[in-house]
């Protein structure tokens, strides 16, 4: 599809010239691929009420950032990293949790055709909740700027540039590995599957 | 097991909060590049560098570390988010931008961390 075709199909979704015209999976993980704050032509102000929605939206991230800030305590707690080394434990967080979201992100969305509301929940549970409290900057920040007032600068240096090329290799391999799904799983009754290829009927 | 609780709790408000912070900036830009999670980032990093400090400098306790430290801001910043853009903002061709957000997110982090630790080092 060339940026002068006209919009085919209908809804968000479809939009041409947009991004996300081809692809339904949200740029911010935080944003519901529909939300109208989303980037897009027909982008508008989302007063916080009506996007916190039903209460069960709240509780669903609320439970899901339990569980990722107990987990990742936890596994500091078992895997305690010794200063002015290489902060692993943080690191193989940060990098799981990269992957993770890449794969369920994908999968939720690109399955949601059928139960939509259940898949949205997983999301909200697993994406926004659990992975996002799971996964940190602010620790990588602090851990970094501590590297480097111990004279470890060069210990920082490798930690940042590994986070970074790790994390998003993970997220890349994530976001093709939920598309393998798609090709191998059955295809939801409704019309096949949306979005990547952005071929019209 | 009442810190691990604590942390979770203050992991759920964490959470709960960047999801409503990073809507509402969201809000108010109508482009693609994720200021939201740019946002939670920066503020979430600045918190920690101030309850670091606080830790170093000023003999904040353990438990009040982990608690806010680990849970709260642990859970408000977030990194799966940032990489996530980063191949997104790629695959719709915008290539420039998804460099800004993951090495600009990093640095802007560490800078707010930073500057957060040396603020409350002169206190």
């Amino acid at each position: 599809m060339t940026p002068a075709d006209p919009p085919r199909g209908r809804g968000l979704r479809r939009l041409a010239h947009t991004p996300g015209a081809d692809d339904p999976r949200p740029i911010d993980p935080d944003l519901e691929p529909t939300d109208p704050s989303g980037p897009g032509r027909r982008h508008r102000r989302v007063p916080v009420r009506i996007r916190m929605g039903h209460p069960a939206v709240l509780l669903a991230i609320a439970a899901g950032g339990f569980f990722g800030a107990v987990a990742r305590y936890e596994m500091g707690l078992t895997w305690p990293v010794r200063a002015g080394h290489f902060p692993s434990s943080t690191f193989v967080v940060n990098t799981s949790g990269a992957l993770l979201l890449g794969l369920v992100l994908t999968v939720s969305i690109e399955r949601d055709r059928v139960r939509a509301r259940t898949w949205r929940y997983i999301r909200l549970f697993a994406c926004v909740g659990f992975l996002g409290a799971w996964t940190t900057m602010s620790t990588v920040a602090v851990e970094s700027d501590t590297l480097v007032r111990g004279g470890d600068a060069g210990v920082a240096l490798a930690y940042l540039a590994a986070t970074v090329s790790a994390g998003i290799a993970a997220a890349a391999v994530g976001g093709a590995a939920g598309r393998l799904h798609r090709r191998m799983g059955p295809r939801p009754a409704t019309g096949g599957p949306d979005g990547g290829e952005g071929v019209g009927p | 097991m009442i810190v691990a609780l604590a942390v979770g709790l203050a992991g759920s408000v964490g959470a709960v909060a960047r999801f409503l912070t990073d809507g509402a900036v969201q809000d108010r830009s109508a482009g693609p590049f994720p200021f939201g999670t740019l946002t939670v980032n920066c503020t979430g990093s600045f918190i920690l560098g101030i309850v670091t400090g606080l830790a170093w400098y000023h003999g904040l306790g353990g438990r009040a570390h982990a608690i806010v430290g680990v849970g709260f801001c642990g859970a408000f910043t977030t990194w799966s988010s940032v990489t996530w853009e980063t191949v997104r903002l790629t695959q719709e061709g915008l290539g420039r931008q998804a460099v800004v957000n993951v090495i600009g997110g990093v640095a802007a982090s560490l800078a707010a961390a930073a500057l957060a630790i040396m603020v409350v080092a002169v206190i």
